[in-house]
């Protein structure tokens, strides 16, 4: 485990990853795309919108996953100070920031025609929202601060405080009389859905998935050069002959 | 388990992490009392059986839901209001309401309207939501089904859901029923 | 699928545009983001690489890219 946890040696499995993810999640997107757009029928009810589902399902199941693994690599950089775990969440966070955000305008574009509303106040909604602002919460005080060592640990603790938020989404449409229906791809005997519709969904559920994972992998590449590029200016300031090269840089502050 | 024999680096990690874990159990537990007290306030409407109970008072704005009741929906004297009754089974509440239905309106469905109870206890809706339910099916399965005959939208009975995937029979009135939205819960 | 080949929705099906513009939404969101991503990294890279030339440092060179 400890093994994983030397981020250049995470990136270069990572690395190795990537064009898998990226092929295999092209791939599925064109599956997923066809089954959901052409190939499945329209629903007897929703008609049409019933597809908006196989965009919007997926990308809420990937917008939790995402903010639960934010936390398990935030809640590893407290306890055991592992870089790699802060760097994932800071590479994970606005990939599962556009997955919530899809979510949430996707739902809102099918609430319309189904319900007669672009929104309503109920938990499963207003949870979902919190999320979102979860996500922009961490990554402003992510970034808030040039120096690691401040803004880096409150970020972390955001993280891994809002996880509680996970169950809440989760259970709010058990729990509470919420205008939004309850899960049907963990209904309790099975998915009470067409098996082409199922198709759909899971294709769909794969590429974003994959292209997610992918996004999440490019970025982690991006937080890895900002650790090198601060250690590299730390040795510049210590050299200040070199300086005079780069002084577009904004080294000193 | 004795922390003795640890190194203080090692015995501060286990340290940080009964903190993280520790906090986010208290955390959670906080989230869920708070939670269960506003569990009333949260809800997102109340049934019939609540409001015929007095729930709510009058002259209080509040969201209803239920199931349309078959045969219920009418028009009255003015042509443009609509009236019909919101049923979970168990107790009735008759809504009018002016205006433009949703798509998904029809007897049967499981709807959500915003408004309040009249001195006549009617509930005047301001606004009607239709509630949709966790079954997807393709247009052409339902048609064979009613040519069929097979096909039962909205009606209470055991065999009366299009698939046997929601327990308490009909396929639109997950969690509206009186005594079944406790008992899907679980 | 008895809407024909082309299937329903492209035949034009009821509320058709609400899943068009949903999708729109989706795939100009991951698009935007993807693209910031990779653009974001390179920048990162080449500032680095500017960096290590200027240190000259040479167990610096072999370690970019």
């Amino acid at each position: 485990m400890h093994r994983f946890a030397n981020p250049a040696r995470f990136m270069r499995v990572a690395e190795r990853l990537l064009p898998w993810f990226l092929g295999l999640g092209g791939i599925l997107l064109l599956a997923g795309l066809y089954q959901g757009l052409i190939a499945s029928p329209a629903d007897y009810q929703q008609h049409e919108t019933v597809r908006i589902m196989y965009l919007h399902v997926p990308a809420a199941i990937l917008a939790q996953g995402f903010y639960f693994g934010m936390a398990l690599g935030s809640a590893s950089f407290l306890i055991w100070k592992h870089p790699l775990g802060d760097l994932m969440a800071r590479a994970m966070a606005p990939v599962g920031a556009a997955l919530c955000f899809i979510c949430l305008v996707t739902g809102a574009i099918w609430g319309k025609p189904t319900w007669g509303t672009y929104w309503v106040w109920d938990a499963r909604l207003t949870s979902m929202l919190i999320l979102l602002f979860l996500y922009f919460g961490y990554m402003a005080l992510a970034n808030a601060f040039d120096d690691p060592s401040r803004g880096h640990k409150p970020a972390a603790l955001l993280a891994v405080v809002g996880v509680v938020n996970i169950p809440v989404i989760k259970f709010s449409v058990y729990f509470f009389n919420t205008l939004h229906q309850k899960s049907t791809l963990f209904a309790e005997g099975g998915p009470s859905m067409d098996p082409d519709m199922l198709l759909a969904l899971m294709l769909m559920l794969g590429a974003l998935g994959f292209l997610a994972t992918a996004m999440a992998i490019i970025r982690l590449r991006g937080e890895m050069t900002v650790v090198k590029l601060r250690a590299a200016r730390h040795g510049l300031n210590r050299h200040d002959d070199a300086t005079q090269d780069v002084k577009h840089e904004e080294t000193t502050r | 388990m004795s922390a003795i024999g640890m190194s203080p680096a090692r015995r501060r990690k286990r340290v940080r992490m009964q903190l993280v874990i520790g906090g986010v159990l208290a955390l959670g537990a906080a989230v869920v009392l708070t939670l269960t007290a506003l569990e009333e306030n949260i809800a997102f409407f109340h049934g019939p059986t609540g409001v015929v109970a007095g729930d709510v008072g009058e002259g209080v704005t509040f969201r209803l839901g239920g199931l349309v009741k078959d045969g219920s929906v009418t028009q009255i004297e003015d042509g443009a209001t609509h009236q019909f009754i919101v049923t979970d089974q168990a107790e009735d509440v008759t809504v009018q309401f002016r205006g433009l239905l949703p798509d998904l309106f029809r007897e049967g469905q499981g709807i959500v309207a915003l408004g309040e109870l009249n001195a006549q206890k009617i509930f005047i809706a301001d606004e009607v939501l239709a509630k949709h339910d966790e079954t997807y099916m393709p247009t052409e399965a339902v048609e064979a089904m009613k040519r069929a005959g097979t096909w039962r939208h909205g009606e209470d009975g055991p065999e009366s859901g299009p698939k046997s995937g929601s327990e308490n029979g009909s396929d639109s009135n997950a969690g509206y029923g009186a005594d079944q939205s406790t008992g899907d819960t679980q | 699928m008895s809407e024909g080949d082309l299937g329903s929705l492209l035949g034009g099906g009821r509320h058709a545009a609400f899943v068009w513009w949903s999708y729109a939404i989706g795939a100009a969101t991951l698009g935007l983001l993807a693209i910031q991503s990779i653009f974001w990294s390179r920048r990162l890279k080449r500032q680095l690489a500017a960096l290590e030339a200027a240190q000259g440092a040479p167990e610096a060179q072999e370690t970019r890219r």
